[in-house]
C-alpha cells in the first residue's frame, strides 16, 4: 500500500513539477518561424512580336531588352483603363529606366488620338500603340477583358500579370519594379 | 489506533470491489450515448452541462447520476483497488500499471476541471493586444466612459430582477434575457413605450450555439427613475455596436452623466503581447476549402520580443499559456485572426498516462501471451 | 435562364454523333489531368466521378464514361440526348413532369422543361435550413445541382467551338477571320467592341423595337445578343480546369481565362492543343487525334497509376476473392478436407495482398496515410480485421481465423462499396485533418482497434454458432474462448490508446484535451463496453456465455462508435445518405440482438438439457 501511495504521489509531482518547469523555461522560445518562400514559377518568356505606335515608329518587343517593361493592354471605350491611364504616365516619369508600352484595343487610331490631347505630357518611355484587330492581345496573350498589364523583366520573362487596374503608385508595385531593375 | 487503519482497510477494501465498477459503467455508457445524441439537438455546451458535468440528470422523470457523480465513484474505486488491493506480482503487474495510468488520466482531467481557462484573442493585421476574451462568461456591464461602474455575470440575471446600479439614480428591470438571442421584428402592437432600435427589433430565446463564441446572449429591460425621457424599455446584446445610453442628472444644476448598458464577454490580460504580422489561408488549389491556416505573429514580452508562427495542429506555448490558431475573419478591410488562449495546469497528464496506460496494457499482453502470467486476464 | 441554356448548346454546330463503338481512342484522354475538388486527377477520374454523380451508377448507359465526356465536351448538341440523370424520387419525377420508366434515367434534354418549371420552387428552397427540408426537396435541389453541373460541362468550350452562326464578310474582314475560319465566341471578342457601339447606336436611333430595324441592323443587334448570351452563360464556369497556367498544380477552364484573366501565350498554346482535339473528334481523324494527344504534355506517372487503379478497382476484386475464401472456409468446416482449408487460407492471403496493393497506391496517389475519410477507414479496417485473422488461425490452426478473416473482409467490403457511391473518394482534406502525423497516429490506432474489434466480435459469433449447433468440441471450444479473450485485450489497447491520442490531438490543435464530441465519445463507448465486460468477467459478475455474447455484440458498438456517429454531424450533403445509414444501422444492431439472443437462447436450453438428464 505505502509503495502505491508513493508512486502516485511521484508521478503528480513529476506531473505538476514537468508542467512548471514547461511554463517556466519557455523564456523567448522562438518556434522556427520559416522565411515565407518566394513563390516562384516558372516564368514565361515573352513571344516576339511587333507593332507601329502611334507616330508610325515600329517597334520590336526584343528592342526592350535589357528594361523593365510594362505592356498595359487598354481601350479609350474601357473606364478602369482611362482611369489608371494618368497613373502610368507617372509611373513612367517616375521611372525613366521603365518602358511602358500602352497597346490600346480600339477600333481607329482617331480615338486614340483624341484622348491623348487631352493629357499635357507623355514622356518618351510611355510608348502608345495601337493593336490592330486585337493581334497581340487576345491573339497572343490570350486577353479578353481590360484593363491587364505584364511587367517583363529585363531578361524577357512575364514576372508578373496584373488583372484589372491596381494602384500604381502604391508601395507593391514599387517594390516590384525596384526588384526587377537589379 | 491500529483499529482505525483496521476499519479504514476495511472500507477501503469494500470500495475496492469491482463490482463496483461493474455497476457504474453501465450507468456511464448510458449518460455517454444520451449526451451525444442530445447534441444534436441542444449543441455541445449544452449537453456537457446537463449530462457530462453533472451530478444528476433527468430521464423524463427518473433521476440518473450525470457524469460528474459517475467519475467520482469510478474514481474512488479505482484509488481503493489501487490502495487496497494492488500488490503487485508479475501476472497482475500489466492490470496494475493500467488501472494507475487511468487514475493519473483523472486525476490530470480534475486538475484541468478546476485550473484551466480559456478565452480567445483577436487581433487584426498589424496591430497587437493582450486583452483575452472570455468564451463562455458574459458580464452585464454599466459603464461611464471607460469606467465600469457596475457588473453582473449574465447567469445571475433572471427575469423580473430589479437592479440599482451604485452611484445611479435609476433602476434596472430585467424584462427578458437569453444566452442565445434571435432577433426578430417587433410587432406593431407591442412597440409602445420602446425607443429605437428595440421598438423594432425583439430578442427571442434559441437554442444556444455549440461554438459558444456564437451565442449572441442579450437582454430586455426597462429603465426607472432616470427621468421622463429616460424612463423606457431597452434592449442590448453582445457585440452590439451601439448600446443603449442612459442620461442621468446626478444632482440639481450637476452635469449630467451618461451611462452606457452592454453586455461584454468578461476580459483578463495576457502578461505579454501578440502583434500580429499576417495572417494567411492556404487553400487547395482551384477551391473554397482551406488546406492550412497561420498566423505570423510578434511576441512581445518585457524588453524582449521575437516571432513566432501559429498555425493549425501547431500551437505557440509561452509561460504556461497555449496560443492555438482558432478561427479568423477576413471579410473587412484587414484580417483577423482569432487565437483561442488555454491556460492549463493539468495538460501534461494525458501525455503521461498514455504512456502508462499503453505500457501497462503492453505488459499485460506479453505476459498473457508468453505465459509468465498463469491467471486469466 | 434554363430557356436558353438549349437555345445556346443549338448555336454550337452539331456534327456526326458517335456510337458507342465509332468513337476515338481514349487511353491518352484519360490520362490528361484536370484540377477538380482540389486535386489534381485523370479525366478518367473526373468521367467516371461525374457520371456516378449524376447517375448514381457507374455506368448506367452503354458509353464508356469517357466517351461520355468527349461527347460532352465536343459535341455538346448530341450529348444532351444521353439518359445519365438518374431521378429516384417519384415526387421529384412527378414536379419535374418525367414519365415513369423502368429504370429512372433521364436525359438532359428530357429534364430541360421540368428543371425551368420549378426553378422558382428551388429558389424557395435554398433559403430554407437544411433540417426542414424533406427527401423529395433534398432529391429535386440535387438534380438541379447536377444538371446545372453538366451545363458546365456542355459548355466547357463553348468559348471557342465553332458557333452557328452567319458572318457578313465585311465582319468576317474585321474580325480577321479567313474564309473557312470557324467562327467562335473568342474570335468574336475582337469586334465585340464594335458590334456593341453599332448596337448601342441603333438603339439610339431607331428604339428598342425590333420590327424597325433594317434586316443588316437586325443581324447586328441578333449578333449582339448572342454573344452577351454566351457570354453570361460561361462566366462562372470554372469546372473544366484543364489549361495549366504555369504554377504547380494551377489550371484553369477555359471561361477563366476569358473572364478571370489568366490566359497567357501558354494557355493559348494549351487551348489550341484542346480545340484541335475538339477538331480530330468531330472530324473523325484518328490520326490528328493522337497526334495532338501525343504533343499534349500529360502522362505523368501519378496520373497514369490513378487510371490503373480506376480500371483496375483492387477493392472490388478483393470482396471477390474475399467471398471465395469465405466460401471454401465454409465448405472446409461441412466436410473438413485439407485443400479446402488451404485453397480458403490462399484466396484469403490473396485478397489482402491486393487490399494492402490498393491502400499502398491510395497512399502514394494522396500522399498521405491512408485514413482520412469514414470510406478510407472502411478500406484500413478492412485489411486489419483479415490481417488479424491470420493471428488466430496461428495460434488455432483449425480454420476459423481464415473463416473470421474471410467474413470481416466481405462485410466491410460490402459496405464499403455501399458508402464509397458518393463523389471522389480520394479527397483532399479540411485544414484540421491535413496533419500526416495524427492521421498516421491517432487515426490509425483507432482504426487498427476498430478493426480488432470487429474480428474479436466475429470470432464470438462463431464460438456461439459452434456451441449453439453443437459443432466444436470442448476443447476447441475453450481455446476459442481464450484467444477471444487475448483479442479482446488487443481491442482494448488499441481503442484505449487511440482514444486517448485522440484527445492529445484535440488538445495540440483546438487546447482542449476532451471534448465530449461525438466522434471522440464514440470512440469511448468501445472502451467502455468492453472495460465493462472485461471487469465483469473477472469479477465473476457475468456469466462466460454472457461474455461472449457480449463480445458479439461489440460488432453493434463498433458500428456505432464509427458509422453511427457521422448520423450527428452536420453537412453531409448528400440527401438520402443519412437516412440510408441509419436503416441500415438500425437493421444491423436489430438482427444482432436477434442473432446473438437467438442463439444463446439455444445453448441455455441445450444446457438445461444436458443437466437435466
Amino acid at each position: 500500500m505505502r509503495t502505491n501511495i508513493i508512486l502516485l504521489m511521484l508521478t503528480i509531482l513529476l506531473g505538476a513539477g514537468l508542467t512548471f518547469w514547461l511554463d517556466g523555461s519557455s523564456n523567448s522560445k522562438s518556434n522556427d518561424v520559416p522565411i515565407a518562400p518566394v513563390e516562384k514559377t516558372a516564368e514565361e518568356k515573352v513571344p516576339a512580336f511587333e507593332f507601329t505606335d502611334i507616330n508610325g515608329k515600329t517597334h520590336h518587343i526584343d528592342d526592350f531588352k535589357g528594361k523593365v517593361t510594362l505592356i498595359n493592354f487598354w481601350a479609350t471605350w474601357c473606364a478602369p483603363c482611362v482611369v489608371e491611364f494618368p497613373k502610368l504616365i507617372q509611373l513612367a516619369k517616375d521611372h525613366p529606366d521603365t518602358v511602358i508600352i500602352a497597346l490600346s484595343s480600339d477600333i481607329k487610331d482617331e480615338k486614340i488620338t483624341d484622348f491623348i490631347k487631352k493629357i499635357p505630357t507623355v514622356p518618351d518611355n510611355f510608348i502608345i500603340a495601337r493593336d490592330v484587330k486585337r493581334k497581340i492581345t487576345t491573339d497572343i496573350f490570350q486577353t479578353f477583358k481590360l484593363p491587364e498589364t505584364l511587367i517583363i523583366s529585363p531578361s524577357g520573362t512575364i514576372s508578373k500579370k496584373i488583372v484589372g487596374d491596381t494602384d500604381w503608385g502604391g508601395q507593391e508595385i514599387q517594390n516590384l519594379l525596384s526588384s526587377l531593375s537589379k | 489506533m491500529k483499529s482505525f487503519s483496521k476499519e479504514l482497510r476495511k472500507i477501503g477494501l469494500r470500495l475496492a470491489r469491482p463490482d463496483i465498477l461493474f455497476w457504474v459503467l453501465p450507468f456511464m455508457i448510458l449518460v455517454l450515448v444520451i449526451g451525444t445524441i442530445s447534441q444534436k439537438e441542444i449543441g455541445i455546451l449544452a449537453a456537457q452541462e446537463r449530462y457530462f458535468s453533472s451530478f444528476y440528470y433527468m430521464l423524463g422523470f427518473i433521476p440518473l447520476p450525470g457524469g460528474l457523480t459517475l467519475i467520482t465513484i469510478l474514481f474512488i474505486n479505482l484509488l481503493a483497488k489501487f490502495l487496497f488491493k494492488s500488490h503487485w506480482s508479475w501476472e497482475k503487474a500489466g492490470t496494475i500499471v493500467t488501472h494507475f495510468g487511468v487514475l493519473v488520466l483523472i486525476l490530470g482531467g480534475a486538475v484541468t476541471y478546476f485550473t484551466s481557462k480559456d478565452g480567445y484573442l483577436m487581433v487584426a493585421e498589424g496591430e497587437s493586444s493582450n486583452i483575452i476574451e472570455d468564451y463562455h462568461q458574459r458580464m452585464m456591464v454599466v459603464r461611464d466612459g471607460d469606467k465600469i461602474v457596475y457588473q453582473l455575470p449574465f447567469e445571475q440575471i433572471h427575469n423580473g430582477m430589479k437592479i440599482s446600479p451604485t452611484n445611479t439614480k435609476f433602476l434596472i428591470t430585467i424584462n427578458k434575457s437569453c444566452f442565445n438571442c434571435g432577433i426578430t421584428r417587433r410587432p406593431a402592437d407591442e412597440q409602445d413605450g420602446w425607443t429605437t432600435p428595440g421598438k423594432f427589433m425583439r430578442l427571442d430565446p434559441k437554442a444556444s450555439d455549440p461554438q459558444d463564441e456564437k451565442n449572441m446572449t442579450g437582454i430586455e429591460f426597462s429603465v426607472s427613475g432616470a427621468g421622463a425621457d429616460m424612463d423606457e424599455k431597452y434592449l442590448t446584446f453582445d457585440k452590439f455596436p451601439k448600446p443603449p445610453q442612459i442620461e442621468v442628472i446626478p444632482a440639481e444644476g450637476a452635469k449630467p452623466i451618461t451611462y452606457t448598458i452592454a453586455i461584454e464577454r468578461k476580459k483578463r490580460e495576457l502578461p505579454f503581447t501578440i502583434s500580429l504580422q499576417s495572417f494567411k489561408q492556404e487553400f487547395h488549389p482551384g477551391t473554397d476549402m482551406a488546406r492550412a491556416y497561420q498566423s505570423t505573429v510578434m511576441v512581445s514580452d518585457g524588453d524582449a520580443s521575437w516571432p513566432a508562427l501559429i498555425q493549425m495542429n501547431e500551437p505557440l506555448r509561452y509561460r504556461g499559456y497555449t496560443l492555438y490558431q482558432s478561427s479568423f475573419d477576413v471579410s473587412g478591410a484587414k484580417p483577423y485572426t482569432v487565437l483561442t488562449i488555454v491556460e492549463n495546469k493539468g495538460r501534461v497528464y494525458p501525455y503521461i498516462s498514455t504512456l502508462i496506460v499503453a505500457f501497462g496494457l503492453i505488459l499485460h499482453l506479453v505476459i498473457r501471451i508468453t505465459g509468465k502470467g498463469k491467471g486469466n486476464a | 435562364m434554363l430557356r436558353y441554356i438549349i437555345a445556346l448548346i443549338l448555336i454550337t454546330c452539331s456534327t456526326a454523333s458517335f456510337a458507342a463503338d465509332n468513337h476515338m481512342p481514349m487511353d491518352g484522354f484519360g490520362r490528361l489531368p484536370i484540377l477538380h475538388e482540389g486535386r489534381v486527377k485523370p479525366l478518367d477520374s473526373f468521367a467516371r466521378l461525374e457520371i456516378l454523380k449524376f447517375s448514381k451508377k457507374e455506368n448506367p448507359t452503354d458509353l464508356p464514361p469517357l466517351v461520355w465526356l468527349s461527347d460532352s465536351l465536343f459535341n455538346p448538341a448530341d450529348a444532351v440526348s444521353e439518359k445519365i440523370f438518374a431521378v429516384d424520387d417519384p415526387i421529384t419525377r412527378h414536379s419535374l413532369g418525367l414519365e415513369e420508366r423502368k429504370k429512372p434515367l433521364y436525359s438532359y434534354v428530357e429534364l430541360v422543361a421540368g428543371l425551368e418549371k420549378t426553378t422558382p420552387q428551388v429558389g424557395q428552397l435554398m433559403g430554407k435550413p437544411d433540417k426542414s427540408l424533406s427527401p423529395s426537396d433534398k432529391a429535386l435541389l440535387n438534380i438541379h445541382e447536377n444538371a446545372l453541373e453538366y451545363t458546365h460541362i456542355l459548355r466547357s468550350f463553348s468559348s471557342v467551338l465553332p458557333l452557328n452562326i452567319e458572318l457578313s464578310p465585311e465582319w468576317r474582314r474585321k474580325a480577321d477571320l479567313k474564309k473557312d475560319d470557324p467562327v467562335t465566341f473568342s474570335a468574336l471578342q475582337k469586334i465585340n467592341p464594335e458590334i456593341e457601339d453599332q448596337v448601342k447606336a441603333i438603339i439610339k436611333r431607331k428604339g428598342e423595337d425590333p420590327s424597325k430595324y433594317s434586316a443588316k441592323e437586325q443581324t447586328l443587334v441578333t449578333l449582339g445578343w448572342q454573344l452577351k448570351t454566351i457570354a453570361d452563360a460561361g462566366s462562372n464556369n470554372k469546372l473544366f480546369r484543364v489549361i495549366p497556367t504555369g504554377g504547380a498544380d494551377e489550371y484553369a477552364s477555359p471561361w477563366e481565362l476569358i473572364d478571370d484573366g489568366k490566359g497567357s501565350p501558354s494557355t493559348e498554346k494549351a487551348l489550341s492543343n484542346w480545340m484541335a482535339l475538339s477538331d480530330a473528334w468531330q472530324s473523325k481523324s484518328l490520326d490528328k487525334w493522337q497526334k495532338t494527344l501525343n504533343s499534349m504534355p500529360h502522362d505523368t506517372a501519378r496520373l497514369q497509376i490513378e487510371v490503373w487503379y480506376n480500371q483496375i478497382a483492387p477493392f472490388q476484386i478483393s470482396i471477390i476473392l474475399f467471398a471465395i475464401a469465405l466460401c471454401f472456409s465454409l465448405a472446409n468446416f461441412a466436410g473438413r478436407h485439407i485443400y479446402l482449408y488451404r485453397a480458403g487460407f490462399a484466396f484469403l492471403l490473396m485478397a489482402i495482398f491486393i487490399q494492402c496493393a490498393g491502400l499502398a497506391t491510395r497512399i502514394y496517389l494522396m500522399e498521405r496515410p491512408p485514413v482520412g475519410t469514414l470510406y478510407e477507414s472502411i478500406l484500413f479496417v478492412g485489411v486489419i480485421a483479415p490481417l488479424v485473422s491470420l493471428f488466430v488461425e496461428r495460434r488455432l490452426r483449425n480454420g476459423s481465423g481464415v473463416l473470421s478473416g474471410a467474413i470481416s473482409g466481405v462485410m466491410l467490403g460490402v459496405l464499403g462499396m455501399s458508402l464509397a457511391g458518393e463523389g471522389d473518394n480520394m479527397k483532399v482534406l479540411g485544414a484540421v485533418l491535413n496533419t500526416r502525423f495524427w492521421l498516421a497516429t491517432h487515426v490509425l490506432c483507432i482504426t487498427i482497434g476498430y478493426g480488432w474489434c470487429l474480428l474479436t466480435a466475429v470470432l464470438a459469433h462463431l464460438i456461439l454458432v459452434g456451441k449453439a449447433f453443437a459443432k466444436t468440441t470442448t476443447e476447441t471450444h475453450t481455446d476459442l474462448i481464450k484467444t477471444m479473450t487475448t483479442h479482446s485485450l488487443f481491442s482494448l489497447l488499441f481503442t484505449t490508446v487511440g482514444t486517448i491520442l485522440g484527445g492529445i490531438w484535440a488538445d495540440q490543435s483546438w487546447g482542449r484535451f476532451w471534448g465530449w464530441d461525438p466522434k471522440e465519445n464514440g470512440a469511448l463507448l468501445i472502451v467502455l463496453w468492453l472495460i465493462w465486460l472485461i471487469h465483469g468477467k473477472i469479477a465473476g459478475q457475468i456469466s462466460q456465455l454472457f461474455w461472449i455474447c457480449g463480445m458479439a455484440f461489440l460488432s453493434v458498438i463498433v458500428a456505432v462508435a464509427w458509422v453511427g456517429v457521422n448520423l450527428l454531424g452536420v453537412g453531409l450533403h448528400s440527401y438520402g445518405f443519412i437516412e440510408g445509414v441509419f436503416w441500415g444501422l438500425g437493421g444491423f444492431a436489430a438482427f444482432e440482438v436477434l442473432l446473438i439472443g437467438g442463439l444463446a437462447t439455444k445453448i441455455l436450453k441445450t444446457d438445461r438439457l444436458m443437466h437435466a438428464h
